[in-house]
């Protein structure tokens, strides 16, 4: 039976090296879902204080990686995000909470303090303090994170750069879940993006059955209604409640009354 | 078991109430059962006559004597009928019906109304269906599997056709419902599940099965309903919908229901095979197991029909693998059967011949389905004119000719007249030979890649589908020997006796021919196995 367990494995397991295939991508975003983000990189936040993303990342994260000067998708992006917090159910800094790092080394924490009190008064002043926060950090830090997060972008010979928009959501434990990308989020998409996140904490119920009905489709990237999921849950609900009735009502006393 | 404790002086479940209304309003378990006899012989025989038509069609290439449309809309109804209105209902609810109470020393099933109902739903469906080819725009044509996207976009009706496996879905659930519960709960105070026999067992597998798997089709048949009615973009690729999904769906029911369709036939092979080997069956508990493994990993294969359909290679080679494992349980049973026939008092009656067919036969559709459950092989076999003689060898080789066998079987207890049994065994012969005439030649012009579904072929294909098509010719003739010998039975057989096969379960030892209304005088009491035979030879040996 170990045999044939170990033939089995080796099978699956050459499947899945034919798949491999690895292309360099220069300016774009390459998906690490599931790879963990290094917790020792350090940034400046607003107030020029330095912290370590282990510090930060503490509840789902949702990361928009752009720079303050850029004249590009940065500011629809993050307006189309400030957009759909309004649009969530989920409390920001609360329930999960935003990152908005700048990969231009040369941009400064007072650039960034001036970004981050212009998007709290757009989101509005209830905001708690570090919902969203916006950090800038040295070359070589932000080579390692884009690395980390499948982030290329380029310089296009002048002052600006080249690159993608993208949402990218990390679990407390900064494992990459989600890609969202574009500059118009749809909060549902956000929400559960957040509650797939959270899935290493508690979330509340709702939350836990909204996970349970839908899944992520990655060629159309979005969530889809998991109707498999959904109906093997209704099989197996009926099934249990049958099999339940079976065992509490016992056997029929029919029988023996006529015995 | 104990002696017949029956008495001649007994009114028959036919003689307690007469008149139609008695059998429109019955709920008697007996008659239900009788009911769906004869509406399944009249699906049946549809069926035949479409499928005899296409294969006549078949004998030339080119236009023969139907159209290209007419023959799609025949395979497909062939299909229809054949799976959802004869088989997948076929032995539970004929032989189940009026033989499971009896097994296990009931009265009646858990539920005799919701039995009605059942059975009143089987009618609406099978009525639906057969209106679908009058009414609407003309016969579907989609095949039975209604595969999306063309069963959205074809101008058939397809709506009623399927709202017709909806309703039959209904009452296949509710049928399993019963049989369960009747099971767990109605048997007799003395005896344990393991002293049920093996009928039995494999009728709860299949109606777990049943509960199971069917809403599955019930909610995709809804779904295909409403992308057709509505435009739901669920299946519809050119609304965003995944149309492997919809195959997804469709064959985690249509798998489990293909071990829906065999396994209550494998259930009537083992009391064939004990009654007329006059031996108690080889490793009961074995058999039991083996059932219930073949229901559980029934369930994970479903993907093997979609091995072209576009699908990870992880997932194809577990699927082959589970593929592979439904072989060893269906083995043990194979191997118990033969065990069971050594060292016994073997007579060659009516019922045992057709299962010794049944074995011949199932072997070759069971070994020629793992040929299509490995990878490789299937991709180039898949929808060829091999799988089509695969199925047939499986489902009509398997569960029908245990249908005409459980027939032979129980035909004098359910009708009180015995069959010429030299008109009989001429039946089967005929049956066996035709029916490997028809088939086996599919394997070869399948492997030489004929498709299936195909109204035209080329030339050199001819001299195969001449040789099935004379073939269906002997079977036809087999069928009409068959069914003209049971109907002169019916009229003017002998009368057999309470136990005519000298065989061991309470329907044959405890009851009436015909039983009575309640079944039983008085429930049997003293039970403990269901296979004993202590005046036989060897009868003890296990």
């Amino acid at each position: 039976m170990k045999k044939i367990t170990y033939i089995f494995l080796y099978i699956i397991l050459s499947l899945n090296l034919v798949n491999l295939n690895s292309k360099e991508i220069e300016i774009g975003i390459d998906e690490k879902l599931d790879s963990i983000v290094d917790g020792d990189l350090k940034f400046f936040d607003a107030d020029s204080n330095v912290v370590t993303l282990r510090e930060i990342v503490n509840k789902p994260t949702i990361i928009s990686l752009v720079y303050f000067n850029c004249p590009g998708i940065c500011t629809p992006l993050l307006d189309g995000f400030a957009d759909v917090l309004a649009k969530t159910d989920m409390k920001l800094g609360v329930e999960y909470q935003a990152l908005s790092i700048s990969f231009d080394h040369n941009e400064t924490p007072y650039l960034a303090a001036k970004w981050q009190n212009n998007y709290r008064k757009l989101v509005g002043k209830d905001l708690p303090k570090n919902a969203w926060r916006f950090l800038t950090a040295d070359s070589v830090t932000i080579k390692k994170l884009t690395k980390a997060l499948g982030f290329y972008f380029k310089k296009d010979g002048k002052k600006d750069y080249l690159h993608a928009g993208a949402l990218i959501t990390l679990s407390p434990t900064r494992r990459i879940t989600r890609y969202q990308f574009g500059d118009k989020f749809l909060p549902f998409n956000i929400k559960m993006s957040v509650v797939e996140a959270s899935r290493e904490v508690s979330s509340p119920t709702i939350n836990k059955l909204l996970d349970l009905c839908f899944k992520y489709d990655p060629s159309g990237r979005a969530y889809v209604l998991n109707l498999t999921r959904i109906i093997g849950t209704v099989m197996l609900l009926t099934v249990g409640i049958f099999a339940t009735f079976l065992i509490v009502k016992g056997r029929s006393n029919k029988n023996r009354e006529i015995s | 078991m104990s002696n017949t404790t029956t008495n001649s002086s007994h009114v028959s479940f036919y003689d307690t109430k007469k008149g139609i209304m008695s059998w429109v309003w019955t709920t008697d378990h007996k008659r239900i059962g009788v009911m769906y006899l004869y509406s399944m012989l009249f699906f049946f025989l549809l069926g035949i006559t479409l499928g005899f038509l296409m294969r006549l069609e078949m004998l030339t290439p080119g236009p023969t004597i139907i159209d290209a449309q007419t023959y799609n809309a025949f395979f497909t109804l062939h299909g229809i009928i054949m799976i959802f209105l004869f088989i997948i209902p076929g032995i539970p609810a004929v032989f189940g019906n009026f033989f499971l109470p009896i097994q296990i020393g009931a009265e009646d099933v858990s539920f005799p109304r919701i039995n009605m109902l059942s059975y009143y739903l089987y009618v609406t469906g099978g009525l639906l269906a057969l209106g679908s080819t009058l009414f609407g725009n003309g016969m579907i044509d989609t095949g039975w599997t209604f595969y999306v996207p063309y069963s959205i976009r074809t101008g058939t009706d397809v709506v009623l056709p399927l709202t017709a496996a909806f309703i039959l879905g209904f009452s296949s659930i509710l049928t399993g419902l019963n049989f369960v519960t009747t099971m767990h709960r109605m048997r007799a105070p003395s005896m344990s599940m393991f002293q049920m026999p093996l009928f039995c067992w494999n009728l709860y597998a299949t109606a777990w099965m049943q509960i199971i798997a069917t809403p599955v089709i019930g909610i995709t048949i809804v779904l295909v309903i409403l992308e057709r009615t509505m435009g739901f973009g669920i299946f519809d690729p050119s609304k965003g919908g995944d149309p492997v999904l919809f195959q997804h769906l469709f064959w985690i029911y249509s798998h489990p229901a293909v071990y829906i369709m065999i396994l209550p036939a494998m259930g009537v092979v083992s009391e064939i095979i004990t009654t007329f080997s006059k031996k108690t069956i080889f490793g009961y508990l074995a058999m039991v197991i083996s059932t219930m493994s073949i229901a559980l990993v029934g369930y994970l294969v479903w993907a093997h029909h979609m091995y072209t359909s576009g699908m990870s290679g992880e997932a194809r080679a577990v699927f082959s693998f589970f593929t592979f494992l439904v072989g060893v349980p269906t083995g043990v049973k194979i191997f118990n059967w033969v065990a069971t026939l050594y060292k016994g008092s073997i007579e060659l009656r009516t019922p045992m011949l057709f299962v010794f067919a049944f074995i011949f036969i199932f072997s070759i559709g069971g070994l020629t389905g793992l040929v299509l459950g490995a990878i490789s092989a299937d991709i180039h076999l898949h929808d060829t004119y091999f799988v089509v003689a695969h199925f047939h060898y499986v489902m009509f080789g398997g569960a029908v000719f245990i249908f005409f066998a459980a027939l032979h079987y129980w035909f004098p207890k359910m009708f009180n007249r015995m069959y010429n049994e030299g008109v009989a065994k001429i039946s089967v012969f005929l049956l066996f030979v035709g029916f490997n005439t028809l088939y086996f030649p599919m394997f070869i012009m399948g492997a030489q890649g004929m498709p299936r579904r195909y109204y035209d072929y080329l030339p050199e294909f001819q001299i195969y589908h001449i040789i099935a098509t004379v073939g269906s010719w002997i079977l036809i003739a087999g069928i009409l020997l068959m069914f003209g010998n049971l109907y002169v039975a019916l009229k003017r057989g002998k009368r057999p006796g309470d136990n005519p096969w000298g065989a061991s379960t309470l329907e044959w030892t405890h009851t009436n021919t015909p039983p009575v209304l309640l079944n039983f005088d008085k429930i049997p009491t003293g039970i403990t196995e269901p296979y004993l035979y202590p005046d036989a030879e060897e009868g003890k040996s296990h």
